[in-house]
């Protein structure tokens, strides 16, 4: 990322090219951006998957932290027959949370390795020529980790963006689906975003291990031969 | 040390493991391509021309024998080094052309270079209109035809300026009359000190090159058969390649 301004400055004197001026350079996050762009049906329904699963994880992380801070803040006393019933919510929720961002966590993961897998595979023959050409086989990887970055954060940032509409709502609407009639209290946590984002970068990481490998094991000869 | 030839494969043998069994596709294989060749490696389908061409190309290594490009033994390098090695000096076309479809002309010429931070567009829009390609900078792959794509690759084959260029089957996708085309680049380009090396079955391209080599079940063979055609003889250096 080191001169990220130049680069910048010189993207933009490329763009406004005249009649005599440079044409387009070609980088790798351009040469990213394009692929995803014509896959743009598969990476909007990995995105999709993310985001929703970033949206179950963020909902369940406001549960539990909204049960937490209600019975912290509440007082000593007589239990009332609503905190009752919430005591028992919350019980099951401490044993549910965990589940529920562990199912997250590997749901995600399968999606990240799903969709990098595909593209690998399908761009077989594309990644191939480009090692055939030159371009390291660490290099073709830093373009299949680039990509499915790209990918995780849109969900990710979506899922976000959905939740802080979402979760407001929910709340409004005291959540009496979920909470079996009782006011279920919602709070949005800011640990939990930081959670999430962690979340994303963790199953990014873990779902690229196996196409990763598969880039490096493959030989193009092999590959190029396959196409001809 | 004494001049060596700018490529030299030295016993070359290559097998390819098939289940249970093993084909030998390279058999002892050498040959010697000096600077400024242009040699077209003729013989029929499986017959080992493209294995060849991995080899000198540093996409694959032999089982046995030398590879030395440069001077460089390049079978010893290892998988990061050959990559470089073939960034730096051989021009790879195929006979499919293998571009992203998804760049346009001009960046496709850029593609190996992408990773670097100099990019010589000005050099990849020069050698786009070298190949005539001049008013075709910004179609993708999908709306140019068979041997525009081939001149695109060609001119991507070209943005490291090389000192090897290796075609593989380079005219095996297109037309005759576009075949030509190509092929007088091809000459144009060894006129200019391009040292070139042909896989074909294509009689017109292996015609034009100034040495014929040969090449049956993975061994070179004299071209006496040719003279019958009348296609050529061999080059003074008899192949260009010493038998084992
Ligand atoms: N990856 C491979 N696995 C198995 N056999 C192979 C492989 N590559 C080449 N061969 C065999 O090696 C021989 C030479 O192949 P090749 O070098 O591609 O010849 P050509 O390019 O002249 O058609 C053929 O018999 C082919 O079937
Ligand atoms: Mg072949």
């Amino acid at each position: 990322m080191r001169d990220r301004e130049g680069r910048l400055a010189t993207r933009k004197k490329a763009r406004k090219r005249g009649p005599d001026g440079d044409p387009k350079r070609l980088t790798p996050l351009g040469y990213i951006l394009r692929e995803t762009w014509r896959n743009r049906s598969r990476t909007f329904f990995s995105i999709t998957g993310i985001a929703s699963l970033a949206l179950l994880f963020i909902l369940f992380s406001s549960m539990d932290k909204g049960l937490e801070d209600y019975f912290e803040d509440e007082s000593e006393g007589v239990p009332s027959d609503e905190s009752k019933e919430l005591f028992k919510v919350k019980q099951v929720m401490d044993d549910w949370v965990y589940l529920i961002s562990v199912l997250c966590w590997a749901l995600m993961v399968l999606v990240v390795m799903n969709t990098a897998t595909i593209t690998v595979v399908e761009r077989k023959l594309e990644l191939g020529s480009l090692r055939a050409i030159g371009i390291s086989s660490v290099q073709v990887s830093f373009l299949v980790i680039g990509s499915m970055m790209l990918i995780v954060a849109a969900g990710i940032a979506s899922g976000l963006l959905a939740s802080l509409v979402l979760i407001p709502l929910l709340d409004i609407a005291n959540l009496s689906m979920l909470g079996g009639g009782l006011d279920l209290p919602l709070v949005y946590d800011p640990v939990s975003i930081l959670n999430t984002i962690l979340l994303g970068l963790g199953s990014g990481a873990l779902g690229l291990i196996p196409p990763l490998l598969m880039i490096i094991r493959s030989s193009p000869v092999e590959v190029l031969r396959d196409a001809g | 040390m004494p001049d060596r030839p700018l490529i030299e494969t030295v016993d070359l043998v290559k097998t390819y493991r098939v289940g249970s069994s093993t084909v030998k596709a390279l058999d002892h294989f050498s040959i010697d391509i000096e600077e400024g060749e242009m040699v077209a490696i003729m013989g029929p389908s499986g017959s080992g021309k493209t294995s060849l061409l991995n080899l000198i190309g540093a996409l694959d290594r032999p089982d046995s024998g030398t590879v030395r490009v440069k001077n460089v033994e390049i079978d010893r390098l290892g998988e990061e080094q050959r990559a470089r090695f073939r960034k730096h000096n051989i021009g790879f076309i195929f006979q499919f052309f293998n571009l992203i479809p998804s760049l346009t002309a001009i960046e496709n010429v850029l593609v190996p270079i992408m990773f670097e931070k100099e990019k010589p567009t000005r050099k990849a829009a020069d050698l786009l209109e070298r190949v005539g390609l001049g008013d075709r900078f910004d179609h993708l792959p999908g709306m140019l035809s068979g041997g525009e794509r081939q001149r695109v690759a060609i001119a991507r084959a070209l943005i490291n300026d090389p000192l090897i260029i290796l075609a593989d089957e380079p005219t095996g996708n297109i037309d005759s009359e576009t075949a030509r085309e190509i092929v007088s680049l091809f000459k144009e380009l060894n006129d200019e000190g391009k040292t070139l090396v042909l896989a074909t079955h294509d009689r017109l391209v292996a015609g034009r090159a100034k040495v014929m080599v040969k090449i049956r079940d993975g061994r070179m063979v004299r071209g006496k058969a040719h003279s019958r055609d009348g296609m050529m003889s061999l080059s003074p250096k008899e192949g260009g390649g010493r038998e084992k």
